[in-house]
């Protein structure tokens, strides 16, 4: 069978899960028949179904914030759960996200170190590049405070770097004890703790959790070295702030998530995993103790899903190019892996430090509106009309011209077919929109809907830049996977920019991020602090030490589920030369642990990997080891997709209809979804129109139906 | 991003910015004139004009993932221009076209250093791969550290461009390490200063060039770095320029840089425009120079408007001095830009057209324009600093319902050298800090709580990693209560570090904005003035945090043991800037002795607008938040909070406030 587990194992797994997860003793017997991937996006809650052979069916039904569960119940309800049975069910929720975008979250109370009060408002202190010469300007945490300042308390205690202890913290206890009194009586609904050096030194924080545990059992408490055990007392704040922020509603949210699943007596039994943004799932438990891993999960769900494409199309390196209503997000694909970043920004400067998928997300989507400025010049977003009331040519009432307008203006999108069922474009609404943005410039209606349509274009295409060009990477040697409503939209145009050759639109882009968390694997890190140079520490100390990471690891995968057999296992440190200050992470084989020469294998490796990600190596510069990991993931074959037959018919056109290309009107052929076979081809310039997207060719593009009935376009 | 901020950045078109449209119309350009006046469409012009800016931010992507100095891998303490060729005819004079990451100073200032250097060098003897290198600051440059690197883009044998990298040197010899020292007064103790030479030449390192930094610098294994990654960058940089010549033909290219230029300049026309015309005088302090510390100095500044153009005049600024506080040209020149954008144009990536609408005159021989020898290397901040206040100041007062009061109004530098005692041997220390503070209340909102000082913007390292490489202690980095100028809204708090050094140790400091408060504007009030104190460590406790003064009005720190800077009654340790005696802020290699904590504290930023017009909800914040005590809340925003309820006691809040007008 295909999937993550091989069958007997799975049966096993289930077994633990069952006791893992709802504490009840295993009984039911479950063959691994179907996966179901159930993703929240802003407007729609999607869901795709795959068994073992690759048939698959979606769905979507409308999001409804904040109480999701019911768009899940609602979008199961939509679904033929009759198959063989659901063996798994995979969530990509958004409710840390959006309780963080809209400040929506908890009371949290923050104790810190003494003489460190306002860090979450100082940051790192640096303004956004296009704030540059802005007096007016203040950080999000100043104008929307995720803890204000009486809700931050003094915790008189002081650790040094190398372990002194400068204030004991058993002589302030009473001044600690006073402290949590205030804060409960404040009403706070969890406490965050952050304490200087705590990352390697956690014996404070631990005594702060032992006391408010002891005090309010009720209380929930993080410690920043439970959250995020890295160094930069900043970076380590935030993190634990937002995970005490976020994790009440979490834990509120999971259990509703339960309720709505047990509802379906088809799903009731199947194991139940949480996205999270380290490209890996999650437990339950992991998921409530650590609702930061969820940050932006949906769109990692999308890069993994481009990591599986790759393993089917036999490519190592891809683009995920996901472009839906308010952003555009691009991730990559590297020698068959997910670039992982050592922070996630949720919003300037406001972040989760702990290492996850990089995602570049520039606010410009199919609703971003189009801007004028008293020098004629023109911007596209980041503003967004969102989906309420939406881009004009929606007819809701949107009165400002968008994205989605200029296409619809172009005759790109077609009023007869409507999104998702849900919505068509009135082409009129969308020209008259842009009508007072072209007299201003005193152009034609459709040049400036041209106007948009490039400034977006090229913007795309600069963030496509910064992922590749801009480190050194060449866009020609990847494939670009693009989903979202309006990702297939822009492909072709973004890629011919770039000079990116292949485009691939999956037959499902309109509901990628579901079909991604089907494919994704459960995961587990452990990490552990160090802090010495190299050239400092004792060959034998660092084996130990990754052995016992490596025990940690293989024995929480274990306890979910994996068997030992399955785990793979990734060793890895990250350092700096002395004198830097940006981590870059290193990886080393199993053979080194066990050799001799660890320490000239880890030099080696380290030197390596800045060549390659930086562009030069100091082997003579001494290296700063900062912390060692090792990573485990259960090992899965490549999700498989159904196979058509190819036909050797020629495509049929749905009809021809007049567009404007380069800013002349142009008769070209449009296709509809439905009627397109596998191995059929299609030429630009041309348009196709499916449900829940849109592709359009220019020409000289090509584009072929592969035997998975995803569309290939060479560009 | 916020909301609130990104709709400001982002007008959309609302029925306001319709009018403001079609008032400025004369400033927007049809695709038609477009099309005659550079031979392509707008919407061609509109994608080079961005592609400029987004190749800018991919050159600094490159230097900072090779850089090796801390200041231009973290810090950004850097600048990076496109510039146009030079070709009078055509009046293009190597003008800034596009610049975006890094410090503003470094790229408002790029194409005045830029000018000077590669003319004395010779254009014509410039050839592709050649980057030139100079920092004399008698040649158009800033202080002697910020050293700028200039490559020639070359098209089919044509100069189609210059890409310029102008960045901080950690050090650049002379007679302190990191150059900050005040005391030395002349520019041969400063550092090594360069005439305009070749780095590389047709692609490859001059062995001269090289070796007349790594002889005379003492971090040479940094400067050979970062001079390698320079080159390296620069060579990819010009590539990708002449590359798009190649695509876009290099004729177009110098039309859409032409249209660039101009576009920046009728924004600029546009919002000049909009000012009432006008004659505006302002002028701000400097403490002094850290020589003749009693002497006080000031940058005084005269904005003219006429129309849709502006004069900045210096005139009337003081006399060069001998401390190191001496400006030039070029910052001084770029400080006028950045003060005028700062209110005007602050949410667009500037180019060198913005600067055409604006003259800017500087007299000779001044704090402003110094002559040789004069020393300089705090001049790039500090007159640079009180510049760009003081025209914020000017229009801040003379336009209604836009402004901003004076932020901590310094780029201070804080140094502490000695050996560290952690390891087998000791090893040479030097930690380099440079605080960043508040800015002022705004028209729209309370002053931004911390950064630096408008001229640069950092990214600041933690202190868990300074810790690990330095024997250093930070106790504090926090807001101090009633520090922030009381207004509508009130300035930023002032921010107070507590620190001390693990082994024996010098203490090297310039620190400003002591001897005056910080500005308010429209009836706001002053922030708080910035001063050194000595801790006692027997009184340090938390309780103190946030009061730094005690809550009884009066204004001795509670655990204050010695006066180190700031105009204090050295006996009790009262801030009193009428009586109290003047401890001059700048000073190099005191002693600092082991665990010995000192404070220093930063200027509160100044309040915009009355302060009893201020929400009272906003005040009750405030308090709840212990950034405004009680007796504050009445006695400078007239209102009265509950001490045990700390609710707002409306009757006697208005009470209060009709008293007071």
């Amino acid at each position: 069978m295909e999937g993550p587990f091989s069958a007997p194992v799975f049966l096993w797994i289930n077994n633990i899960l069952e006791e893992y997860i709802y504490g009840l003793s295993p009984g039911v017997l479950i063959t691994a028949m179907s996966k179901i991937g159930i993703d929240i996006g802003g407007t729609f809650t999607d869901l795709l179904e795959i068994d073992e052979s690759g048939g698959l069916q979606s769905n979507k039904a409308f999001t409804t914030d904040p109480e999701f569960e019911v768009g899940i119940t609602n979008v199961l309800e939509k679904t033929d759960l009759s198959g063989e049975g659901v063996s798994e069910v995979y969530h990509g929720t958004t409710v840390a996200t959006n309780a963080v975008i809209e400040r929506s979250g908890m009371n949290v109370g923050l104790l810190y170190t003494d003489g460190f009060r306002d860090l979450m408002d100082m940051g790192r202190g640096v303004r956004p590049v296009e704030a540059g010469v802005d007096p007016f300007y203040q950080r999000p945490h100043e104008i929307d405070p995720l803890v204000p300042r009486y809700l931050r308390r003094p915790v008189k205690e002081r650790v040094l770097e190398d372990g002194t202890v400068l204030f004991d913290i058993e002589e302030n206890i009473d001044d600690l004890r006073e402290e949590i009194d205030y804060l409960v009586e404040q009403g706070v609904d969890a406490i965050a703790v952050c304490l200087l050096h705590g990352y390697k030194h956690p014996e404070h924080e631990r005594q702060v959790k032992e006391v408010v545990k002891e005090m309010y059992p009720d209380v929930p408490c993080y410690i920043s070295s439970d959250i995020c055990p890295y160094p930069r007392e900043y970076d380590r704040t935030s993190t634990t702030v937002l995970n005490g922020y976020t994790a009440p509603i979490m834990t509120d949210y999971l259990d509703r998530y339960r309720d709505a699943i047990n509802q379906f007596a088809e799903i009731e039994n199947a194991a139940m995993w949480y996205m999270s943004n380290s490209g890996g799932m999650r437990t339950y438990d992991d998921i409530k103790q650590r609702p930061i891993l969820t940050f932006d999960c949906g769109p990692v769900a999308g890069t993994m899903g481009v990591q599986n494409y790759g393993e089917l199309l036999d490519e190592d390196n891809l683009i995920g190019f996901d472009m839906g209503g308010t952003t555009c997000d691009v991730s990559m694909i590297r020698n068959g892996k997910p670039l992982i970043a050592n922070e996630h920004e949720i919003e300037f400067d406001i972040i989760s430090a702990l290492p996850s998928v990089e995602i570049k997300a520039i606010g410009s989507g199919g609703g971003s509106i189009a801007t004028i400025d008293p020098a004629g010049g023109v911007s596209v977003g980041p503003e967004s009309a969102g989906s309420d009331p939406g881009p004009a040519c929606f007819g809701r009432g949107g009165e400002e011209p968008t994205l989605t307008d200029a296409v619809t203006a172009l005759g790109y999108l077609s009023p007869d077919v409507p999104l998702a069922d849900e919505v068509a474009v009135d082409v009129d609404l969308a020209r008259e929109v842009l009508s007072d943005f072209a007299d201003t410039l005193d152009v034609e209606t459709e040049r400036a809907a041209r106007m948009v349509y490039e400034v977006a274009g090229s913007d795309m295409a600069g963030a496509l830049r910064e992922m590749t060009i801009y480190q050194g990477i060449d866009p020609e040697e990847f494939t670009l996977v693009a989903y979202g409503a309006a990702g297939p939209l822009l492909a072709p145009k973004v890629a011919s920019e770039l000079q990116i050759p292949d485009v691939v639109v999956p037959r499902f882009a309109g509901v990628f991020s579901a079909y991604g968390l089907t494919t994704t694997d459960v995961s587990y890190e452990s990490v552990e602090p160090i802090q010495h140079l190299l050239n400092d520490v004792e060959a034998e100390d660092l084996k130990e030490t990754f052995q016992s990471l490596r025990e940690e690891c293989v024995s929480v995968l274990q306890d979910r589920g994996v068997s030992r057999s399955d785990v793979v296992l990734e060793y890895s440190f990250d350092g700096w030369y002395q004198g830097q200050s940006r981590d870059l992470r290193a990886t080393l084989a199993r053979e080194m642990l066990e050799g001799d020469d660890l320490l000239v294998q880890m030099r080696e490796s380290f030197d390596d990997r800045h060549d390659a990600m930086r562009g030069f190596s100091l082997p003579d510069t001494p290296i700063r080891l900062l912390q060692a990991r090792v990573t485990g993931f259960s090992a899965s074959d490549t999700t498989l997709l159904e196979e058509s037959e190819l036909t050797d018919d020629e495509a049929t056109e749905a009809g021809t209809r007049e567009i404007v290309i380069d800013g002349e009107r142009v008769s070209v052929p449009y296709y509809y979804d439905e009627d397109l076979c596998p191995g059929q081809e299609v030429s630009g310039p041309s348009v196709i129109h499916s449900d829940t997207f849109t592709i359009k060719l220019n020409g000289g593009q090509e584009c072929r139906l592969d035997k998975w009935q995803n569309y290939r376009i060479q560009t | 991003m916020s909301k609130e901020k990104s709709e400001k950045s982002n007008p959309t078109i609302t029925p306001e910015l319709e009018e403001r449209t079609e008032q400025s119309s004369e400033y927007v350009i049809t695709d038609e004139e477009c099309r005659e006046n550079y031979g392509l469409g707008l919407t061609d012009a509109e994608l080079l004009r961005h592609r400029f800016v987004a190749m800018v931010s991919q050159i600094a992507e490159r230097l900072q993932n090779g850089a090796f100095s801390v200041v231009i891998r973290d810090m950004q303490d850097f600048g990076i221009g496109i510039l146009a060729p030079h070709d009078p005819a055509d009046d293009l004079h190597m003008d800034l076209v596009a610049s975006a990451e890094g410090c503003p100073i470094h790229f408002f200032n790029l194409q005045y250093k830029a000018r000077n250097n590669i003319r004395e060098y010779g254009i014509d003897n410039l050839e592709p791969g050649d980057i030139l290198v100079y920092n004399d600051v008698y040649r158009g440059g800033s202080h002697v550290m910020d050293n700028q690197v200039a490559a020639p883009v070359f098209h089919d044998d044509e100069l189609v461009a210059f890409i310029n990298i102008d960045g901080h040197f950690t050090d650049i010899g002379g007679s302190v390490a990191g150059g900050f020292a005040p005391g030395i007064t002349d520019m041969y103790s400063e550092g090594l200063r360069l005439s305009p030479r070749l780095l590389f030449e047709g692609g490859e390192p001059v062995k001269e060039t090289f070796d007349l930094y790594l002889d005379n610098l003492r971090t040479p294994e940094i400067t050979f770095g970062d001079l390698q990654n320079y080159g390296s960058t620069l060579l990819e940089a010009t590539e990708l320029l002449e590359d798009l010549c190649e695509q876009e033909g290099a004729e177009t290219v110098r039309n859409a840089m032409q249209y660039t230029l101009d576009y920046g300049e009728r924004r600029m026309r546009a919002a000049l425009d909009e000012l009432p015309d006008g004659y505006y005088e302002g002028e701000d302090q400097i403490d002094d120079d850290g020589v003749n510390t009693d002497q006080e100095l000031k940058v005084k500044t005269a904005l003219k408007v006429r129309g849709d153009h502006a004069e900045v005049d210096f005139s009337g600024s003081s006399a060069q001095v001998q401390g190191n506080i001496n400006g030039s040209p070029s910052d001084l020149t770029a400080s006028a830009h950045i003060g005028l954008m700062s209110l005007l144009l602050n949410d667009v990536h500037v180019s060198a057209g913005m600067f055409r609408a604006v003259d800017v005159l500087l007299p000779t021989k001044s704090i402003v324009q110094a002559a040789p020898p004069a020393a300089t290397t705090q001049g790039h901040l500090v007159p640079s600093a009180k510049a760009i206040s003081a025209i914020q100041n000017t229009l801040s007062e003379e336009i209604s319902g836009k402004g901003v009061a004076e932020s901590y109004n310094d780029v201070p530098t804080v140094a502490m050298s000695g050996w560290d005692g952690r390891g087998d041997e000791p090893e040479f220390f030097l930690i380099f800090q440079v605080p960043y503070g508040p800015f002022g209340g705004t028209s729209e909102n309370d002053g931004h709580c911390y950064s630096l000082q408008i001229m640069g913007n950092c990214r600041e390292m933690a202190y868990e990693i300074e810790e690990e490489l330095y024997p250093h202690v930070v106790l504090r980095k926090e807001f101090v209560r009633d520090s922030a100028g009381a207004g509508e809204h009130r300035g930023g708090p002032a921010i107070r570090w507590d620190q001390m050094v693990r082994f024996d140790s010098e203490l090297t400091v310039s620190l400003e904005q002591m001897r005056q408060e910080t500005m308010g504007v429209e009836e706001g009030k002053g922030g708080d003035p910035a001063y050194i104190f000595e801790i006692d460590m027997d009184k340090w406790d938390s309780k103190t945090a946030d009061q730094c003064y005690p809550a009884d009005g009066g204004r001795t720190p509670a655990e204050y043991r010695n006066m180190i800077s700031g105009v204090i009654d050295t006996e009790t340790g009262e801030i009193d800037l009428e009586n109290g005696e003047y401890h001059t802020g700048k000073f190099s290699d005191k002693p600092l002795p082991a665990e010995q904590p000192f404070a220093t504290v930063v200027a509160g930023g100044g309040g915009f607008g009355d302060p009893y017009e201020r929400d009272p909800e906003a005040v009750r914040e405030d308090v709840r938040d212990d950034l405004v005590s009680i007796e504050a809340a009445k006695e400078e925003y007239g209102v009265v909070i509950d001490p045990d309820s700390l609710e707002i006691d409306y009757e006697a809040t208005e009470g209060q406030r009709a008293e007071g007008n």
